[in-house]
């Protein structure tokens, strides 16, 4: 299977005042073409750090120590900035959670959509402008025209994130990475930029990583979920696999913890403890301190890796060395 | 029969808009209309719904954040709505009704230790004379939201999202309330933080026998931990059923359409396009009902005609012309 993108052994991390934060340790997942994988996890999962680190727009001061990022057989992280600019917004682009923070505030949306275009290709002003308006009606904004000549904040939630799937999707990409696109929205909202990304996924022969913590929303869209703690992918499988038979701890924890009427008059399951100190990593298995389903040498030695099960599924436990 | 704890009757409110000639508003937003509510005591009623409908503007108002336009809010046989400073202090309102906002970071000043921002209540409303007894509720308060006193000295940037919201709940315990206003209180958190603060809020509701009045956009929270659920849309209810039976005996177009988008079963087929994501603006309200451009089963009389909120036989209420007793 041809493999669109290949990130392996990954290490990111940030140098603050207090010491080393190592929030990404020994990533290695991949993507193959028309495939869409769901990244789920909490905060301080290190997701966001993940989507980053792709794209290359990792802050100061992170850092990426080791690894290797393939995509479309090139090592990204080997790349001038000058050949990464040309990727980041053509082959890979990315939809952020919050379009009204991503959208610039001072540039109509006519401007804002042209300008990917012109950067990645070699249309005029002119054809520019008719592609921005035809690719708004295929992200089903009503009365693209006159949405061209607004500004970021005369949109709603809904529209401006079509806005930015639009934007994403204009050179289109090879790769769609979108993270936590629709946290922010409502859910009716939410529903239809989830039946979108689907169509656009068809429409473009477009990979998708959508990033999320709500199992839900990524279950309705990915045919793959990797779920991430405390810096590390956890579990890797099929969508059907990981909902149906979840074999990490961490990850059947967080499905027993969402609320719903048939759990009525019970108390919840929850997660006792802290993320722990990522300046600090303790021996052994990240999950430990929090495990309800640890043994005696969890605690103990070196983490342990994501070992590869039947059909695909990988899983960093003991319990399945 | 066993009154409610908390009633509205015809609650309205208006923003204006702009300014016009003589200095008048040129518009209102509709934030809400004549919303009348019953709630029961030691119950939790659910008020469900998307942005811009009017659940945070009710929640404001029954705790007196904001006026009224008009209508009335009684609270324990008393009516509170035209109740000001004094009057709200003397009857002690202030304290039987509190709130918890969504953004715990947002609500605990940054410059505060935890220590005083749990005193400030107290001492506020001059509850005891002497130190020591405040020192003591203090104590009992973090034991109550399962929190150790070591965090007393740290400011709120040194806690975890949870650790913050369980020391506002702290703070809305502290003068003894019998009614909290719970505005999207676990929105901001991850989902294994949220199912820790509902067991809080569940366990402080049978000991401290609470009333709670929960702001939702999370259909799941609400029926896990409602008693009623009333969904509201542009500034009215048009709903209000079981939340035990929500998905099952929904009937309005709206409360359907938002029990099929949080329905994670994936079906290519069932979507509704007509459904546009931008509702009809709470300044030039449609004639009609409310719901008519975006609902899949209207009829000509939905646009002429403003459904009221009738009451089914099973118990229901809703604000549907196709919605009928048979």
């Amino acid at each position: 299977m041809n493999r669109l993108l290949s990130v392996n052994n990954l290490n990111v991390v940030f140098n603050t005042f207090d010491g080393v934060s190592r929030v990404l340790r020994d990533i290695s997942l991949e993507v193959g073409e028309c495939e869409s994988l769901g990244i789920v996890g909490e905060t301080g999962s290190g997701k966001s750090v993940l989507s980053q680190s792709i794209m290359g727009i990792l802050p100061v001061p992170g850092k990426i120590i080791s690894g290797s990022i393939f995509f479309k057989g090139e090592n990204l992280l080997s790349l001038s900035s000058k050949k990464m600019g040309k990727i980041r917004g053509a082959g890979l682009s990315m939809i952020l959670q919050s379009p009204m923070t991503s959208l610039n505030p001072l540039f109509k949306v006519k401007e804002q959509m042209i300008e990917v275009l012109k950067t990645h290709s070699r249309l005029n002003n002119k054809e520019a402008v008719y592609r921005a308006e035809e690719l708004l009606r295929i992200v089903r904004v009503p009365e693209a025209k006159s949405v061209l000549e607004r500004y970021p904040f005369e949109l709603s939630g809904g529209m401006a994130q079509r806005v930015m799937i639009a934007m994403a999707v204009s050179c289109n990409p090879a790769l769609i990475i979108a993270d936590e696109p629709t946290t922010a929205l409502d859910v009716t909202v939410e529903k239809q930029i989830i039946k979108l990304m689907r169509d656009i996924m068809r429409r473009f022969n477009s990979s998708l990583i959508w990033i999320s913590h709500d199992l839900d929303v990524v279950k309705q869209v990915c045919g793959k979920i990797a779920v991430m703690y405390g810096g590390i992918i956890v579990e890797i499988g099929s969508t059907e696999d990981i909902l149906s038979q979840p074999l990490h701890p961490y990850t059947r924890a967080l499905m027993d913890s969402q609320p719903s009427v048939s759990k009525r008059g019970r108390p919840l399951q929850s997660i006792e403890g802290f993320v722990p100190n990522m300046l600090n990593i303790p021996d052994g298995c990240i999950f430990d301190c929090r495990c309800l389903e640890k043994s005696g040498d969890c605690c103990q030695g070196t983490p342990p890796a994501l070992v590869e099960l039947d059909n695909g599924r990988r899983v960093a436990c003991r319990k399945y060395l | 029969m066993v009154k409610p704890i908390l009633s509205t009757c015809k609650l309205k409110k208006l923003f204006p808009v702009g300014r016009g000639v003589w200095n008048k508003p040129k518009a209102y937003v509709n934030a809400l209309d004549k919303v009348d509510l019953d709630i029961m005591g030691c119950t939790t009623f659910g008020l469900l719904g998307e942005s811009g409908c009017g659940k945070t503007t009710l929640a404001q108002l029954i705790t007196r954040l904001q006026e009224p336009t008009s209508g009335t809010i009684w609270y324990k046989g008393h009516d509170i709505t035209k109740m000001k400073g004094r009057d709200l202090r003397e009857n002690r309102i202030y304290s039987q009704i509190q709130i918890v906002f969504q953004n715990p970071a947002e609500v605990l000043s940054p410059r505060r230790t935890i220590d005083f921002l749990l005193k400030e209540p107290l001492k506020i409303n001059k509850v005891y004379e002497k130190e020591i007894e405040i020192e003591q509720k203090i104590e009992e308060l973090l034991d109550k939201v399962n929190l150790r006193p070591e965090l007393l000295t740290r400011f709120p940037h040194q806690l975890s999202g949870g650790q913050q919201q369980r020391i506002c709940i702290a703070r809305a315990l502290s003068l003894n309330p019998d009614f909290i206003v719970l505005d999207e209180p676990t929105s901001a958190l991850d989902v294994s933080v949220q199912a820790k603060i509902l067991n809080l809020l569940v366990e402080l509701q049978q000991k401290e026998r609470l009333t709670y009045l929960l702001v939702t956009h999370d259909i799941r929270v609400a029926e896990y931990i409602c008693t009623d659920i009333a969904v509201m849309y542009l500034g009215e209810i048009v709903e209000i059923l079981k939340a035990e039976e929500f998905r099952q005996n929904a009937k309005h177009p709206y409360s359907k359409l938002l029990i099929e988008s949080a329905n994670t079963e994936c079906e290519e087929k069932d979507f509704d396009l007509k459904v546009l994501d931008d509702p009809p603006s709470p300044i030039n309200l449609p004639k009609g009902c409310r719901f008519q451009a975006r609902c899949p089963v209207s009829i000509p009389i939905c646009s002429t005609i403003h459904p009221e909120l009738k009451k089914i036989s099973d118990g229901t209420k809703c604000r549907c012309h196709r919605v009928t007793d048979n």
